[in-house]
């Protein structure tokens, strides 16, 4: 588990987060807000540590001490932790009104060993409407020494009564150079690998995987092949690359494929729109970008968005790959 | 660790550790048992956040050491074990190994350093009480305690101790049960604790367990109230927040008062309440010069109407009240009269028993 040192980026964030380590007072209720994988949750419990911690270092956690080590195994008796369940037969992941009432009677013993409790709600915007209503009373006025953080990738799905009753925290993604720094510290990877894994996880600490990387790497070729060729070639080509994402194992990939089909006729978009490159996030691979660009006009681009959108969609409800597939294919032929 | 103890014993140790252990919840540990031997003895010792036990028991005690296993596979194990004594040491490869004969189990180990420390406590700190009494004053209160889950504070029996009294109250907001007992504590500053209904019920295991000259113990901290007895102690954690005050509900002056035979009082709720309404077992009674008259309107169902013969000189008195509540408090009487203290229809009824000045009962009356 990181410390708060070894957070990459969110300055801001971290400013106002050291300031309330005592000697200093923390608010009861906080929301870490930001993209998915930028470090809320890191970092809630990086804090989390630091306010446990027996013998802190500065403003920061020893990373040793009995508390430190409770909190890195997610034993400490005062610090809970909700998230969203996955129940049976129930696609949408939520937080329901009954994990929220379990978690306001826990906040309502004194602590256990620590000087007060910490709890954290991770991805707060699936609370139901229910659920949320149940907690407000809780946030507004926990008992005794009681810290609340919530922390959501889509803020704006909270209800307005939440909001009121948190400090915001906005967690950004992390700026291009300290990304590359981390990723060759941590990781051991050389400049190359680091930019490409740095540019493609969008400044998400928490997406930057290099195993997973070459697979992205390996799905965006797929993609880019896809927008370049899909009027010109040989159905069977297509048909193969259908079949391939069919397989079980594969269907993780159909979704990440996608993805990345819609980020990519998002740049090729914004390169025919604007004619700039300020936003584009694929850099490296701008040149092809442009290239596959050149091939569609902007309404084709903006329909084969909204297809792939549509596409998405119908595999959340598990729509068959190779059907999915084979239908972005028709849709992006149906012109020729 | 290794240590050698008496299957029976073991199994004694296990069973109340695994029944607190918790078998949910985000923290897995909670579901081990930590077992700790030294200096002849083992400790057991289970806790689910809200209350933890651990006891202490005889043994041979090759290697001092502690482990964690968990709770319930250990007891179901030995449960099944034949007599004899049980060997349990922990490896090298961090997996706790329970002999007796040909059985041998190996179970896997969670790192004892992750369990929640027992909250710490000076033996010298410790205050006698008087179990019996405890156990009576838990009795007399706790039907009153509430069952709304989401107000913590009432969903427990309050605890105030002096230094010549303790008091136990429990209310649900509707009635309230008080009740006040003397004795000699080591106690600065009343103490109130309020201890949760799970609790509660740990704590009368706790005290009808143990050997007759064992003395019932306990101590106030910041967080956990412990108590002990004989060789066992259970640590309550305490709930935030302060019980309402209770004193200001219980009524100070009266318009009348009025005695009744609790069997004959008893009987008669049990035969009116049935066509009371099922919602608010309201029975209307309307007390005259030497009876009592119980009333109830079922709308369809039908009426019951009865009459009873009290002590009860004043003027004509009318209440709803709901037959239940009363039924509840009859039961804990504990003496064939009881006595009703009533001020006006719409303030709070006492019921008190004549013999018992610390025993104090209310209900609040119903729109009639």
């Amino acid at each position: 588990m990181l410390k708060l040192s070894q957070i990459v980026g969110q300055s801001t964030a971290l400013k106002s987060l050291r300031a309330s380590l005592p000697p200093g007072r923390p608010g009861s209720g906080y929301l870490f807000a930001g993209p998915e994988g930028v470090g809320k949750m890191t970092t809630a419990m990086a804090w989390a540590r630091a306010m446990f911690c027996v013998s802190p270092e500065g403003q920061d956690a020893c990373g040793v001490c009995g508390p430190c080590q409770k909190t890195q195994s997610g034993n400490h008796p005062d610090l809970l932790i909700l998230k969203p369940s996955v129940k049976l037969k129930k696609v949408k992941q939520d937080i329901d009104i009954g994990s929220i009432r379990e978690l306001i009677e826990r906040l309502s013993y004194r602590p256990y060993e620590a000087q007060r409790k910490i709890a954290i709600v991770q991805d707060a915007d699936k609370m139901n409407l229910h659920a949320a209503n149940a907690f407000l009373k809780t946030l507004e006025e926990p008992s005794g020494d009681t810290i609340v953080i919530l922390t959501a990738s889509n803020p704006e799905k909270l209800p307005a009564t939440i909001l009121s009753r948190c400090r915001t925290l906005r967690f950004t993604p992390a700026p291009l150079e300290q990304m590359v720094e981390y990723l060759k510290s941590k990781m051991g990877l050389d400049d190359g690998t680091a930019r490409t894994l740095a540019v493609m996880s969008r400044g998400a600490v928490g997406a930057a995987d290099p195993e997973r990387l070459k697979g992205d790497i390996e799905i965006r070729a797929m993609a880019l092949e896809f927008l370049r060729e899909s009027a010109s070639a040989p159905v069977a080509k297509f048909y193969k690359m259908a079949r391939t994402m069919d397989r079980a194992k594969e269907r993780e990939t159909t979704d990440r494929f996608l993805a990345m089909v819609l980020s990519l006729l998002r740049e090729m978009a914004i390169m025919k729109f604007t004619g700039k490159y300020d936003n584009v996030v694929n850099i490296d691979i701008l040149a092809d970008l442009e290239k596959a660009g050149r091939g569609y006009s902007g309404r084709a681009i903006l329909g084969l968005a909204a297809a792939v959108e549509y596409l998405m969609s119908a595999r959340s409800l598990h729509v068959n790959p190779f059907l999915t597939v084979s239908l972005l294919f028709l849709e992006a032929r149906k012109d020729s | 660790m290794e240590f050698t103890i008496e299957r029976g014993q073991f199994q004694r140790a296990l069973q109340r550790a695994h029944s607190v252990a918790s078998s949910k919840g985000p923290m897995p540990i909670l579901s081990n048992v930590l077992l700790e031997a030294k200096d002849g003895s083992v400790s057991v010792y289970a806790t689910n956040l809200d209350m933890g036990l651990k006891g202490r028991f005889k043994a041979k005690v090759t290697t001092p050491g502690k482990t964690t296993v968990l709770a319930k596979k250990l007891h179901d194990i030995v449960r099944e074990l034949p007599e004899g004594d049980v060997v349990v040491k922990l490896d090298d490869d961090a997996r706790c190994r329970i002999i007796l004969g040909k059985s041998k189990f190996n179970l896997a180990t969670i790192d004892p350093a992750d369990f929640p420390a027992f909250p710490s406590y000076d033996s010298a700190s410790l205050t006698p009480l008087d179990g019996e009494m405890l156990s009576e004053m838990i009795r007399k209160t706790s039907f009153a305690i509430s069952q709304d889950e989401t107000r913590m504070t009432l969903n427990g029996a309050l605890m105030e101790v002096s230094a010549t009294k303790v008091r136990m109250v429990a209310t649900d907001g509707h009635r309230l049960a008080f009740i006040e007992r003397e004795g000699a504590f080591k106690v600065k500053n009343p103490e109130k604790t309020i201890i949760t209904k799970k609790a509660i019920a740990e704590l009368s295991k706790l005290q009808a367990e143990g050997e007759e000259d064992e003395v019932l113990k306990f101590h106030r901290h910041d967080n956990h109230i412990i108590f002990e007895k004989g060789a066992q102690v259970l640590a309550i954690r305490l709930i935030e927040g302060a019980y309402p005050n209770y004193e200001q509900v219980i009524p100070k002056e009266f318009s009348g008062e009025a005695k009744l035979p609790v069997a004959e009082f008893i009987h008669a709720l049990r035969r009116v309440v049935q066509l009371a309404d099922e919602k608010s077992h309201m029975i209307r009674f309307t007390f005259t010069e030497g009876k009592v008259e119980l009333l109830s309107e079922g709308g369809e169902i039908g009426e019951a109407r009865d009459e009873m013969a009290i002590e009860y000189s004043g003027q004509e008195f009318v209440v709803g009240l709901n037959a239940y509540y009363l039924l509840d408090i009859l039961n804990i009487i504990g003496h064939q009269e009881v006595v009703l203290r009533l001020q006006n229809q719409l303030s709070p009824v006492m019921v008190k028993s004549p013999d018992d000045p610390g025993l104090i009962c209310i209900v609040m009356p119903m729109r009639l």
